[in-house]
């Protein structure tokens, strides 16, 4: 398997507090591994990590080989942030993935952006943009760019079921050309769909890992459940492809 | 096909540009600026004190609303999130949002101190030399505004600020504490090297008139040093930022 992100007993500690302990992950290249847990389980911390925006107190993690950091400067990353998108209100989604693509004018062509049925949005002002329209402009902005490494933080929020469907399709255009995407969830039934693995994380350690497929609504949420109420295992998990 | 002015820029310009446009507090600064050179030239004429404090307050004022507000906005979670994940984002962002924000800043403090200059021209008893003194207060003191500002508002929230801070106050320090310590004039002197170049800004015209040659070094000295020094901090500000603003850390 061709592992493009691989992290070996991370550890991340603020002041005294342990926020993540003796975490294991790897991610192969065309592979989607989704990681759910309760709120303040250590999600997002371990997404900054992964990104290269904050260091781990302990252990290694490598993209492709390299620190993060080092790779986002090298190649950029696909990141599809929780926060609402505050900031960018006078901007026009056009500009805004001029950002991402050396040829703005490829915007209107691409499948990810039509897909994602962004083009009548490209000239308005974000202000303009209703939840879910955002939401779709800013997942075309993680995804245009063809990054290597994708990371989408709670993708599903502001998204109706039909715009899911549509998150689904791009993760899955993305994993095809070959990247590793990893998406940090409360939707466990969302993640099913394109996720060759879950991972539960609570009180920042894995305590479970599923191949979600086939497995009925009911099935995940008590498999969620047992998960978060189970004791700590240390085994490192690994990806496997879709 | 329509295409958006930012993405007609080179690659490397668009998140600068983006950020500053996206600021969008064009209104506000617009209208102040224009309040302000309306005021000082209709209120200005015969008043060289009132003409002095606008050359004295508006470039920081200036400095603080384009670049206070321009790095603020950059630190917003999704704002920065957004210009980190680029591929070959670092430092060379900060610098060039550094120039185009002097542009703003040029842009809004010409008209000002330009007004004001044509002002004292018009209004001096002895314009010649009041008018060549006010002119060159204002194009350093507008340099050395620039700089402290950015060198703030780049490192805002971290020890730099701390540095800058306690530097610029580094003058008050020393005539409260000075006297009490009996130091030594040497001492004194040498201390004094290492405050912010306001004074220099103001002894300027005298240093180039040859009034005042016993001040040439220090002038000089601070006024060669002080945009080296400022370079530095905004180097470690602009690392640090780049890094992770405080709002997204863990």
């Amino acid at each position: 398997m061709d592992a493009l992100v691989e992290a070996r007993g991370v550890e991340h500690r603020i002041g005294t507090r342990a926020i993540l302990t003796g975490l294991a992950l790897t991610i192969a290249r065309g592979e989607v591994i989704g990681i759910a847990g309760p709120n303040g389980a250590g999600k997002s911390t371990l997404g900054r990590l992964l990104l290269g925006f904050a260091t781990p107190t302990a252990g290694t993690i490598t993209i492709a080989g390299v620190d993060p950091a080092a790779h986002r400067h090298a190649h950029g990353i696909g990141f599809l942030h929780e926060d609402g998108g505050r900031g960018w209100e006078y901007a026009t989604p056009r500009a805004l993935l001029s950002l991402h693509l050396e040829d703005p004018d490829a915007i209107r062509g691409d499948p990810i952006c039509r897909v994602l049925a962004i083009d009548p949005l490209l000239d308005r002002r974000v202000a303009t943009l209703s939840k879910g329209q955002w939401r779709a402009v800013q997942l075309a902005m993680a995804l245009v760019s063809r990054t290597p490494f994708v990371l989408l933080d709670e993708p599903e929020a502001g998204l109706d079921p039909s715009a899911q469907g549509r998150l689904h399709e791009v993760v899955g255009m993305r994993a095809a050309e070959g990247a590793a995407i990893l998406l940090l969830s409360h939707h466990l039934d969302s993640l099913a769909v394109v996720a060759a693995q879950i991972h539960l994380l609570v009180q920042g350690r894995f305590h479970d890992r599923f191949d979600p497929t086939g497995m009925s609504a009911a099935a995940l949420r008590s498999r969620y459940t047992h998960g978060v109420d189970a004791p700590a295992a240390d085994t490192p998990i690994v990806g496997r492809s879709i | 096909m329509r295409s958006s002015p930012i993405g007609r820029l080179p690659s490397m310009w668009r998140a600068p540009a983006l950020l500053l446009v996206s600021w969008r507090r064009w209104r506000p600064v617009l209208a102040g600026t224009a309040l302000t050179t309306l005021a000082v030239g209709v209120v200005g004429r015969g008043r060289g004190e009132l003409i002095m404090a606008v050359l004295l307050y508006a470039p920081p004022i200036a400095a603080l609303v384009v670049l206070g507000g321009a790095f603020a906005h950059w630190r917003r979670p999704s704002v920065w999130t957004t210009i980190a994940q680029r591929r070959a984002a670092g430092i060379a962002d900060g610098w060039r949002l550094l120039v185009l924000a002097a542009l703003l800043y040029l842009g809004v403090l010409l008209p000002i101190a330009g007004t004001a200059l044509a002002t004292l021209a018009v209004t001096a008893g002895g314009p010649e030399r009041a008018l060549d003194r006010a002119a060159l207060f204002a194009v350093a003191w507008g340099g050395i505004s620039f700089l402290t500002v950015a060198t703030v508002a780049v490192g805002v929230r971290r020890g730099v600020a701390g540095i800058t801070i306690a530097w610029m106050v580094l003058p008050a320090i020393l005539a409260v504490v000075g006297p009490a310590l009996d130091l030594a004039k040497e001492v004194t002197e040498s201390l004094a090297y290492l405050a912010p170049p306001v004074h220099a800004a103001t002894r300027l015209h005298e240093v180039l008139s040859g009034e005042r040659v016993d001040l040439t070094r220090r002038v000089v000295t601070h006024l060669a040093t002080f945009p080296l020094l400022c370079a530095g901090l905004l180097t470690i500000g602009l690392q640090r930022l780049l890094r992770a603003p405080t709002e997204v850390d863990p």
